[in-house]
């Protein structure tokens, strides 16, 4: 009795995250955030929409909205190759869209007392690049060789509503 | 109270599906109640026991159930109103309009109630409850002698409507969640959209796959029209309210309305239906606020003491219309114009430039719907704005005339559903995107040299010359690559930008590349959609048109929803992603909205007279033939391995049809033509029997001021010739054609018009007309029929022959330069006073809108271009009659 209620608090404590790899970081959101990952990445451009916004990707017959994180943060554009991936959100996260990664990676199980607050570390991430990603991401991690980011994906969502809104403005 | 609210809570949380069940019926009778009460009050004097009882019927069920769900309120409520209503039934009250206000009061606050049921406990119904019971107990207060309604026509109809629905057969009917009705929609998009993709797929010459692919196409259309039919509500569900809101706003403003409402049986998906009833209700509150007079200013200008209010809707061309008239003092232009100075939206120069209409569209204008609201600009505009884009948002689109003292119409035209919508695919920089056929008009393609030439610069406005109109242009590529709303420096950069790119090309000594480094100097066509948004029209230009799909439209992500220029997105059967552009939204997006009526005024200067478009061809090698091409409903390429010979005759498929070709050197003068592996068929328009006419080449279609010459080659066949671009053309005569090639039936008809003209020489017919093609075509036609004919080229002509001689029918064209063919009837019949003479409209409009207006204008037929044989039967029908008149008189 008491060892399965310590394990029940150990499971509480432990949080799971989809990693993937942008300009060579490592990057995760919640699992419970990812509805799908996927190969599909031919994407339809909206023209007029702000440039963080990569377009529609059509996935079984429902039309994605398909954001740009390398643009988000500031990253230079790559070429799309053949480890390029997109990771689907759920519908509650903001309708239906997704991100465009470099490639991914595993799940990683990671405790949550882990997870350091983002703005007291990453000094070594130039400035507006922080301030950019700041917006996103929740903290971060440190694995064994890694150091994981964790963003929010409801966040990535309203930030680039907010660009893209701003620029209707301007 | 505590109480209450604790029962409340103790159902709603034992037993939720028995309240919804409960909210969901008593909605219904409250519903419709709304309307019998009306009835009611307007049977004032001798009501209609049934319909009594349907009304006692609907609020005691309402009192039962509350009462048994502990909703106290409701169910008191409801007791008193029953009381009054069992008074009522028993003769000893009648329905005057007091006790129909306290009740309909009482229906108010029900239904307020009922919308949340969870407080309605809590709600205070003592003002409405002491009124009733006061009503119940002492009578209608001091016996004032209301003065007596007006009898309406609507009225009998209304009432049978009424009783209609109180019969419905509750047997046959399940409630469903709509949810369960969006989610099936959903997946019958789906489900379209998998077998466009794989009817792209299927193997043609595989017959078991062929047929499954049909089968799967078939059965898809039927389930997507049923699941369609599920979310279609009748009109009336909205419109049926209205009855009720002109009462109180007449009865508050101190104005005699009546209201008239057709069609409201007319089906409409839910979802637009639900968006209509905001937009719907500003215009009614609008017509009954400022368009109608009081009674005392309406006698005053001569008219009626009650205004009338007019709802009508219908189907018409896969849409549902929706009109609605008033026949109030309209809208007066010269305070808009004082209003648009005022406040600085135009200038004096601007405003001179303007039509009438423009000048009404103007009320559109977000700056001048802010205006101080007091004013009103005689009442219209205020929100106007904001009705038209409700309205677009909904794919569809609205349409507004007015006339100062005489009233205002409103035409609003909406798709019956909003999730699969026919469009059309046209491609930009490499990417797909679909337009709404709603909102195409048409498709027009220019060819090699045209491309640098046909289209012009009107200051800073790209425009073409559209049949006599000046179409705005703007550039889909262009549109896509300025997220920015274009402004004058923007219009004018893209302007210079295809000027320049075309001054170069016309000169290719130096190589033409513009900025981005793509020649066009191989440009050899150039295509263009023309789209219209309300009463106006521009043109798209485009890459390519690449046909037409039937698309199910899924709603834009809301981080792009404030992008403009898209209506939504949908996947197209390649799999691919597409666009749905807004065509409201791409005008907004390039300023062009208001632009075309003043181009329609400029372009008078312009317009020759005689201008009218004619196909260019040849059949065999040697001759230019020519075909005016009104009577061409389109061009079929065929391959000559398709074509099947029967007889000495030969026949091809087009459209399923059999189509009998016909090889005009088999029956005119002109050299045989030669067999290539491709060539065409022109299919005329308005023939009853499938026939295309072979040609091999096509030369051009040109806007020509033709004038024929009618005797240097007289042939069988044709219609004479003209000089086209240097050539000489010879001009068919497409019904001789036709009669040729059936020479028994040219010999009944004319048989059947010599008995109809037996005894009688011709009559005298004037002929309207300013197109000269067909000035002379028609006139041939009478001619040859034995009718003498005096042909004019506009109305203010047709008057002054009238003054000089006496006909005995008049054939007229509408759309005619000077006066039209609507104001010279108009004159003829209110102005001389020339009552009995037969007219003839005869146009190239077909809609019934034309129709309706025509006929009211005092026409007597109406013809469209042109059936010869239907056209001369009707004028040897219209001339019986006007012999008949002569001898009557």
């Amino acid at each position: 009795m008491q060892a399965t209620k310590q394990k029940k608090t150990a499971e509480t404590s432990l949080r799971r995250y989809c990693s993937f790899r942008l300009a060579n970081r490592l990057y995760g959101v919640d699992i419970r955030d990812v509805k799908e990952i996927n190969t599909e990445i031919n994407f339809t451009p909206i023209f007029h929409a702000t440039k963080e916004i990569k377009g529609y990707i059509n996935i079984r017959g429902q039309i994605y909205l398909l954001l740009d994180l390398r643009e988000i943060f500031g990253f230079p554009a790559k070429e799309l190759d053949e480890s390029s991936r997109v990771v689907l959100f759920m519908a509650e996260v903001g309708e239906l869209c997704g991100v465009l990664v470099d490639s991914i990676e595993d799940v990683v199980t990671v405790d949550e007392s882990l997870i350091e607050n983002r703005r007291q570390q990453e000094r070594e991430v130039p400035e507006n690049i922080e301030r950019r990603a700041a917006d996103v991401g929740v903290g971060v991690c440190k694995l064994e060789k890694d150091l994981l980011i964790i963003l929010d994906a409801r966040r990535l969502v309203q930030a680039v509503s907010r660009m893209q809104m701003r620029q209707k403005i301007a | 109270m505590a109480d209450d609210k604790e029962t409340i809570d103790d159902i709603l949380l034992n037993d939720p599906e028995m309240v919804e069940a409960f909210v969901a019926e008593a909605k219904e009778h409250l519903e419709s109640i709304e309307d019998d009460f009306l009835a009611l009050e307007r049977q004032k004097d001798n009501p209609e026991q049934a319909l009594l009882d349907k009304v006692f019927r609907a609020i005691h069920s309402v009192k039962g159930a509350a009462g048994f769900l502990g909703l106290s309120k409701m169910s008191q409520l409801a007791h008193v109103m029953e009381a009054l209503l069992t008074k009522m039934r028993g003769g000893q009250i009648l329905p005057e309009s007091e006790y129909i206000d306290s009740l309909l009061a009482g229906v108010d606050l029900l239904t307020t109630m009922l919308q949340n049921i969870a407080v309605s406990n809590e709600v205070d119904i003592k003002l409405v409850h002491e009124r009733l019971t006061n009503l119940y107990e002492h009578g209608s207060a001091p016996q004032r002698k209301a003065e007596p309604r007006k009898s309406t026509t609507p009225q009998a109809d209304q009432d049978k409507k009424t009783s209609e629905r109180g019969e419905l057969d509750i047997g046959n009917t399940v409630r469903i969640n709509v949810d369960i009705l969006d989610k099936l929609m959903v997946q019958a998009g789906e489900l379209v959209l998998i077998r466009n993709q794989h009817l792209l797929t299927v193997d043609e010459s595989d017959p078991v796959s062929r047929s499954i692919a049909h089968r799967l196409d078939l059965i898809t259309s039927e389930l997507q029209e049923t699941i369609i039919s599920t979310r279609m509500q009748p009109v009336g569900k909205v419109i049926d309210k209205f009855p009720r809101i002109v009462r109180d706003l007449g009865k508050s403003l101190g104005k005699q309305i009546q209201l008239e409402i057709t069609g409201s049986n007319a089906e409409l998906d839910k979802t637009i239906l639900e968006s209509l009833n905001d937009p719907l209700t500003h215009i009614i509150r609008n017509s009954c606020g400022h368009g109608i007079e009081t009674p005392e200013e309406r006698v005053k200008a001569g008219k009626q003491k009650t205004g009338l209010i007019r709802i009508s809707a219908y189907h018409e061309a896969g849409r549902v219309n929706i009109k609605i008239t008033d026949d109030g003092r309209g809208v007066d232009a010269v305070r808009i114009r004082k209003k648009i100075l005022e406040k600085g939206l135009k200038s004096e120069a601007e405003l001179e430039q303007m039509s009438h209409q423009e000048i009404l569209n103007l009320v559109f204008l977000p700056g001048f719907s802010t205006m101080d609201k007091a004013d009103d600009v005689s009442g219209r505009g205020v929100g106007m704005d904001v009705v038209k884009t409700c309205i677009e948002k909904i794919g569809g689109s609205f349409e507004f005339e007015s006339r100062t003292g005489e009233g205002t119409s409103i035409l609003l035209q909406l798709p019956l559903t909003l999730a699969i919508i026919p469009s059309i695919i046209v491609s930009a920089g490499g990417y797909m995107y679909a337009l709404p056929q709603v909102s195409l008009v048409e498709l027009v393609t220019l060819y090699d040299e045209d491309v640098r030439t046909k289209i012009e610069q009107a200051d800073d406005q790209e425009v073409y010359r559209l049949r006599g109109r000046l179409l705005p242009i703007v550039r889909l590529s262009e549109i896509l690559a300025r997220p920015k709303l274009f402004n004058k420096e923007t219009r004018t950069e893209i302007a210079e930008k295809y000027y320049r790119l075309n001054q170069t090309a016309k000169h290719p000594t130096q190589p033409s590349v513009d900025d981005k480094g793509i020649a066009l100097e191989g440009q050899d066509s150039l295509s263009f959609v023309v789209l219209k948004v309300g009463n106006n029209h521009y043109g798209l230009v485009v890459d390519k048109i690449v046909g037409t799909e039937e698309i199910v439209v899924k709603p834009l992500h809301p981080a792009v929803k404030q992008l403009g220029i898209y209506a939504g997105a949908t996947i197209m059967g390649n799999g691919k992603t597409a666009l749905i552009l807004d065509v409201g939204g791409i005008a907004r997006h390039t300023g062009i909205t208001l632009a075309e009526r003043i181009m329609e005024e400029r372009e008078k200067e312009f317009r020759s007279e005689d201008l009218q478009s004619v196909l260019l061809f040849k059949s065999g090698p040697t001759e230019q033939l020519a075909l005016s091409l009104p009577l061409i409903r389109r061009i079929e390429p065929i391959r000559v391995k398709d074509v099947e010979r029967i007889g000495d005759k030969e026949y091809i498929t087009v459209d399923n049809v059999s189509t009998l070709i016909i090889r005009l050197d088999h029956l005119l003068k002109v050299s045989p033509i030669v067999d290539q592996e491709k060539m065409f068929l022109i299919l005329p328009r308005h023939l009853k029997r499938p026939v295309g006419i072979l040609m091999s080449t096509f030369v051009d279609v040109v806007d020509t001021g033709v004038d024929l010459d009618l005797t240097s080659y007289q042939a069988d066949g044709f219609l004479g010739t003209a000089i086209i671009d240097n050539t000489m053309t010879l001009f068919i005569d497409m019904y001789r054609l036709v009669e040729m090639l059936d020479p028994e039936l040219s010999v009944r008809q004319s048989r059947y018009l010599a008995k109809e003209s037996a005894g009688r020489p011709g009559g005298k017919v004037l002929l309207l007309e300013d197109i000269a093609f067909f000035r002379h075509l028609i006139k041939g036609y009478l001619e040859s029929e034995g009718y003498s004919v005096v042909d004019v080229k506009n109305g203010q002509q047709g008057l002054d022959q009238m003054e000089e001689h006496e006909f005995d029918l008049i054939v007229s064209d509408l759309e005619m330069p000077v006066m039209n063919g609507w104001n010279f009837i108009r004159n003829v019949r209110q102005a001389i006073r020339q009552n009995d003479i037969p007219a003839v409209a005869l146009t190239s409009l077909d809609t019934d809108e034309s129709r309706k207006k025509s006929m009211e204008s005092g026409f007597d037929y109406y013809e469209v271009k042109l059936d010869k044989e239907h056209f001369l039967k009707v004028v040897a029908e219209a001339m019986l009659k006007s012999k008949e008149q002569a001898v009557s008189n």
